[in-house]
């Protein structure tokens, strides 16, 4: 019970710092210089801090699949396929915004987009990675499939710098907005808004990724207490 | 009898123009405009001549530069604003409406008009980002808690169903 009034409180936190990066986003804050759409725009505040949770997610995947293939500890497998889930649902929900955004920013030609920049395509290429590891584990478990999951988890090392990286060093039109040296890109205000987003999003991963190894936990419980039940 | 309602209310024009004529002996001049100035876009007035010569037709809102036309000695001319003229939304803003003949005003009148800002086109895509983005966090969470609230009826069941209740043998 004291965990989950722990998560609660996580959750119920970043649930409001969110919403407290919203009102700000949306209603408080002008609308950014520089750029066409500047409605548009707005929807950076919960797409950069979903695209990082993402990554994120991701590097736990990794951490999660290395654990198991040198240890072979449960844990390791346990937290890299919560992760991946997440990974999937942030991915999705920062993939998604930035298409609307970049819908009204670059015009319509969003399918191509998605081949000829190298943010874009080496962003959808770790997401489709991560659908793979789901998919992967939707197989009967066993070792041979935990083995495969823990694999095709490890190209996190590649693929997460590489999309993180792509719109410093490769042909790409997507803003540097986290991490770079120009700190006049953003406003300060606009800077501080981001930062409180990017810890109400932290906060909700963790309390998802909480709920979601404790949901994994219950399944394993429910599973022993039955195959005990048949012996 | 609705599809003629819906059809006529569909064909009623969004905002009428408004008409004012100046006449000066024989000569007239009909002036007419949108009373609602959308920012952004040039706004026009239009004007009909009838028996005129060397007459000019100035308009001025108050505190911008005046603009004006010379007419024709008849037929139809207009003149417009930039849609630069006004940014936010503003009402009753009055113009001056001038008829000037060899550089006197011989008629002159003040109407009102209002000036409406039109949404940025992209608020849809914010709008429809934002829709989606919450759909997703707001269907995940709510997967999570219906699972977990199945998955302890599931244990519950089956401790309740065990031979010793769910008690430890020691």
């Amino acid at each position: 019970m004291k965990s989950q009034t722990l998560t609660g409180v996580l959750g119920g936190t970043g649930f409001a710092l969110v919403l407290l990066t919203l009102w700000q986003g949306l209603l408080v804050l002008p609308p950014a210089r520089f750029f066409t759409a500047p409605n548009a725009q707005r929807l950076f505040y919960l797409h950069v801090p979903s695209g990082i949770m993402a990554y994120l997610a991701f590097i736990l995947v990794v951490a999660g699949s290395a654990w198991w293939l040198w240890k072979r500890d449960q844990r390791g497998d346990r937290l890299a396929r919560c992760a991946a889930e997440l990974g999937v649902v942030f991915g999705a929900m920062s993939l998604a915004s930035g298409t609307f955004w970049m819908r009204a920013e670059w015009g319509p030609d969003i399918v191509m987009r998605f081949f000829s920049d190298m943010r874009l395509a080496t962003t959808l290429a770790m997401w489709l990675l991560l659908v793979a590891y789901i998919v992967w584990r939707r197989q009967p478990d066993s070792e041979a499939v935990r083995r495969g999951a823990a694999i095709v988890g490890m190209l996190g090392v590649i693929s997460v710098p590489l999309s993180y990286l792509s719109s410093r060093f490769l042909r790409s039109d997507h803003p540097v907005i986290v991490g770079t040296d120009d700190q006049d890109a953003l406003a300060p205000e606009m800077r501080l808004v981001l930062y409180a987003g990017l810890m109400g999003f932290l906060l909700l991963f963790i309390a998802l990724l909480r709920t979601r190894l404790e949901l994994e936990q219950m399944q394993e419980e429910l599973l022993t207490a039955r195959l005990e039940g048949m012996t | 009898m609705a599809a003629a309602l819906l059809l006529a209310l569909l064909l009623l024009p969004t905002s009428a123009a408004e008409e004012v004529t100046f006449t000066d002996g024989n000569a007239s001049v009909a002036v007419s405009y949108d009373p609602v100035f959308r920012a952004g876009e040039a706004w026009f007035i239009d004007l009909v001549v009838e028996n005129g010569d060397g007459y000019t037709v100035e308009a001025e809102f108050a505190g911008a530069e005046p603009r004006s036309k010379k007419l024709p000695a008849g037929g139809s001319a207009s003149f417009s604003f930039p849609g630069a003229t006004f940014h936010g939304e503003a009402f009753n803003v009055p113009l001056e409406l001038r008829l000037l003949h060899g550089g006197d005003v011989v008629d002159n009148v003040t109407v009102s008009i209002d000036v409406s800002v039109p949404p940025p086109s992209d608020l849809q895509w914010l709008w429809g980002g934002m829709t989606v983005f919450w759909m997703g966090i707001a269907g995940y969470a709510g997967w999570l808690h219906w699972r977990q609230a199945e998955l302890r009826r599931q244990l519950e069941s089956h401790i309740a169903a065990a031979p010793d209740g769910g008690q430890d043998e020691d």
